[in-house]
Order: C-alpha cells, then sequence, then structure tokens
C-alpha cells in the first residue's frame, strides 16, 4: 500500500536530503529460499553518476531489476523525487509501478530493442502510448535522440540490421525519449564485440557529462573510474564499500575488494 | 454442349459456400484460439483447467463426429429451449463445429507461439511503462503472429478441406454438389475431379498468400537485402 502523503513525508528517510533523486530504503529480495539482496539501503542524489561493481552472484543486476519491478522486492522502500513506493511483493499495484518505471529509465545488457519495429518505431511507441505524446512530437523527440546518438541515418533500419554497439545506443535513445529522472543501466556493454565497447561508453559518458542521475551496473573499471563520483561495491546482496572512485580504486578499506580489483588486474593482463 | 453438363453453377455456387464457411470458421476460430492460449498462460487456474478441457475434448475426437454431435446436439438443444421442433441451419452448424475444431488446434499454436516470444522483448515493454494490455498489443501479438503463421497455414489447409464434411449435415457445399452431380449424371469422375480440381486450386492460391504473409510477418527478424 502507498500511503497518504502526510505519513510519506514522517517516514521518510531525510526529510533535509532535497537534492535526492533516488533513496532505496531497506531493500530486499528473495529467490525462494535465497536471498539475493538483503536490505540494502542506497541514495542517489541529482546528477550522481554511480557505478555499482561487485562479483557475479552479488545481486547488482537484481538491485537494478528491483528498483522498477522487474523483479518485484520482497520488502523495502524506493523513494523517487520524493515519491514513495512501499516496495512489497503484491502490495504494490500496476499504476504505481508504472509511476515508477516512467522515472527509470532502464538500458539492458542484450539491448532488447523490438524486432519487428524500426528503430524509429522502437524508440516513439512508448511516448505515444504511455506519455500521450502525439505522432509528430514524438518523431520530433525521437529524431534529436537518433542525432544525439549518432544514429540518425537507420531510422529506418530494423535492428537485426544494426551492430550490437548501435543497437545499444538507440536503447539508450528509446530509454531517453521518457525523459526520465534516473537512468539504469545493466551491465550495458557486457553483450558488446570488444571493438564496439567504445562508442557505448561514449554516449554514456556524455550523458554523465549533461549530470544526469544514473546507475551503471558494469564490469568497465576503468570507466566506472573514469565518469563515476561514486563506487558501490556489492557483495551478497549489501553495500560492502562505497565512496568516491580514486579513494574506491586506490586506498579501499575492505580485503574483499582488494581482492576484487587484484583479480580484475590480473585479468587485463592475461 | 453446356458446361458439365449443366451443373456448371451449381459447382460454382457450392465452390462459393464452401469459401465462405471457410473464411468464417477461419475467422472466428483465430478468435477461438487467441482466447484459448491465453487462458492457458493467464496463471489463472480455472481458466487454463477450461482451456485444457476444451482442447483435450476437440483433438480427441474425429472431426466428422463433432459436426455430427454438435448439428444433431444443436437441434436437440434448441428444440427443447424454444418447445418446438428446430432444424439447425447447415451453414451455422458447419461453421460452429468447423470453428471449434479449428479454435482447438488454433490454440495450441497460439501457445506455442507465445511462449516463443523472448522474455527479454516483453521485459523491454514493462521497463518502458507500457501497460500489459498494450505489451500484448504492440509486442507480443505482432511477434506471435509471425510464430504462429506457419502452423496456422497447416490448419488452414486442414480447414478448408474439413468443410466437405459439413455435406454430411446437409450444407450445399462443393462436396455436396459434386456428388449430386455425379449422381444425377452417372458421371462420378468427372465431378469429383472437378470437384478435386477446385479444391486443388483454393489450397494453392493459400498457400501463395500464405508465403507473401510471412515473408511480411518477418520483416525485421531476416535482414532484407
Amino acid at each position: 500500500m502507498v500511503k497518504t502523503n502526510s505519513d510519506a513525508l514522517q517516514s521518510m528517510p531525510d526529510r533535509n536530503n532535497t537534492t535526492a533523486a533516488l533513496q532505496v530504503v531497506n531493500l530486499r529480495k528473495r529467490f525462494g529460499q535465497l536471498e539475493v539482496i538483503k536490505g540494502l539501503s542506497l541514495t542517489a542524489n541529482q546528477g550522481d553518476v554511480i557505478s555499482i561493481l561487485g562479483s557475479s552472484g552479488s545481486g547488482k543486476s537484481t538491485l537494478l531489476r528491483c528498483l522498477n519491478f522487474l523483479e518485484p522486492p520482497n520488502e523495502g522502500e524506493i523513494w523517487i523525487g520524493g515519491r514513495q513506493i512501499q516496495a512489497r511483493a503484491g502490495a504494490t499495484g500496476q499504476r504505481e509501478i508504472n509511476a515508477l518505471r516512467i522515472n527509470l529509465g532502464m538500458v539492458f545488457q542484450t539491448f532488447n530493442l523490438w524486432l519487428h519495429k524500426t528503430v524509429l518505431e522502437n524508440i516513439v511507441e512508448a511516448p505515444i502510448h504511455v506519455l500521450g505524446l502525439n505522432k509528430a512530437e514524438a518523431h520530433l523527440r525521437a529524431e534529436e535522440l537518433l542525432l544525439k546518438v549518432g544514429l540518425a541515418d537507420k531510422r529506418h533500419a530494423y535492428p537485426s540490421q544494426l551492430s550490437g554497439g548501435q543497437q545499444q545506443r538507440i536503447a539508450i535513445a528509446r530509454a531517453l525519449a521518457m525523459e526520465p529522472e534516473i537512468l539504469l543501466f545493466d551491465e550495458p556493454t557486457s553483450a558488446l564485440d570488444p571493438e564496439l565497447v567504445g562508442e557505448v561508453l561514449k554516449v554514456i559518458r556524455a550523458l554523465a557529462d549533461e549530470s544526469r542521475t544514473m546507475l551503471i551496473v558494469t564490469h568497465e573499471l576503468n570507466f566506472a573510474r573514469q565518469v563515476s563520483n561514486r563506487i558501490v561495491f556489492l557483495h551478497e546482496g549489501q553495500i560492502e564499500e562505497e565512496g568516491p572512485p580514486d579513494a574506491f580504486f586506490t586506498n579501499p578499506s575492505s580485503p574483499r575488494v582488494r581482492q576484487f580489483l587484484s583479480s580484475q588486474r590480473d585479468g587485463y593482463h592475461r | 454442349m453446356t458446361l458439365l453438363q449443366g451443373f456448371g453453377d451449381q459447382i460454382v455456387a457450392g465452390a462459393i459456400t464452401t469459401l465462405q464457411v471457410a473464411l468464417t470458421s477461419l475467422v472466428l476460430g483465430i478468435a477461438v484460439g487467441l482466447g484459448g492460449a491465453l487462458a492457458k498462460v493467464s496463471g489463472i487456474g480455472a481458466l487454463r483447467w477450461l482451456a485444457d478441457s476444451y482442447t483435450t475434448i476437440v483433438r480427441g475426437i474425429p472431426e466428422l463426429l463433432i459436426i455430427l454431435i454438435l448439428y444433431f446436439g444443436g437441434t436437440v438443444a434448441l428444440t427443447a429451449l424454444l418447445g418446438r421442433y428446430v432444424e439447425v441451419d447447415a451453414f451455422a452448424a458447419g461453421v460452429f463445429a468447423l470453428t471449434i475444431v479449428f479454435g482447438a488446434y488454433a490454440t495450441e499454436v497460439f501457445r506455442a507461439a507465445f511462449l516463443a516470444v523472448p522474455r527479454s522483448q516483453i521485459e523491454a515493454a514493462h521497463a518502458l511503462a507500457l501497460s500489459k494490455a498494450l505489451t500484448f498489443r504492440l509486442v507480443i501479438l505482432p511477434q506471435m503472429w509471425r510464430y504462429a503463421l506457419p502452423g496456422l497455414g497447416n490448419l488452414w489447409l486442414t480447414l478448408l478441406k474439413d468443410t466437405a464434411l459439413i455435406s454430411v449435415v446437409g450444407l450445399e457445399d462443393l462436396m455436396r454438389k459434386a456428388s449430386v452431380a455425379a449422381g444425377a449424371t452417372h458421371d462420378p469422375l468427372t465431378f469429383y475431379l472437378t470437384a478435386a480440381a477446385l479444391y486443388l486450386t483454393f489450397t494453392s492460391v493459400s498457400l501463395a498468400g500464405l508465403a507473401l504473409l510471412e515473408q511480411r510477418a518477418g520483416r525485421g527478424v531476416r535482414i532484407s537485402e
């Protein structure tokens, strides 16, 4: 159940924090007996670019997918711009979930562009049907975004005619077309050939420069270091360490983070 | 010499009736099949049980029997209902029976097609805040269609030929007209071969049409040059 406004204000975790774009409080997610997110809390301020790192199975992707209810969380609260979603499985209405999703743009590891629709159709469907834009407005917005991701000449192509890097740039444009408060990137370059990673990172970097609020689950450590103002390291469904990138990469306090970083470096030198 | 010993008009009329029965049953059967498939994947126990019973029963009984049972059953039911003897219209009975049969097989075709749509395509729609109904209309249905077409094509050919069974309850279709003409002229081979040629024409044209539909439904999937 979503609380009334007065209730919500009282229970807001940090009332003075007016710049918080996203607050996650005590989020829990179980798959059967297995608890994957164990009471995790996280705040993203306006313009924060937070990279979420961690070994596989640490709950990084599940965390992002819980935020927009692709995996309904079992417990916790999600606040977006002062609006609360009580995240209890079965207790959150579809209307609440969709209000949340409008504000959270999701970019998937495997792009997930609709295969039967052209690039332009992929971008305009949700703005037309969800936001109620008319066709002309939606197309104008789509064309601007295609210019931004450098793919205006591909507007009538089908996803299967594009490279992975191009598909991911279109997927980013599709998410941006909803003008979300926050962008969620779920390993946006993990499915790409190495030579295509750069073009996608360039687009994400440009978005960071516009001070958009972003949560990025990634394995690109150098990129995370350059583009984020905060690193969050997950271990077994909890935040093991968080801090500014320089401190995180040069002087992590957790032995697990040190082990993770050294194993990643070994990987590069193989 | 008049065409087909004067039975030309009759044969043409029968062929038109056959096409009418088949096309009407096709449209209704697709609707039934979609409904049945949705019931099966709905996760609602009662609906699934209903759809499972329907497909199990209908697919397990010969079409001819279903037609006879529905025709005579319909007559009995309507007579009881209205309190006087009613003879069921052969066209309506034929369409009803063939819709029931086509719908049962189409349910399975659509169910398989639904399951073939990648989960990630649906998640993308959900993440963009598209409602369940919009997700179904904009994403699931067009992609299902592509997976369902080859199976539906097969069912359509079967349906077209099954219309011949309706002649047993007196529908003046191509089969019955050919049979009447064969009896009247004592020249069965001519009329049965004519009927066969017409069925073959209909199915051949259908196959060409299906190929076009499949090409269209597959746009974006196979890279067009």
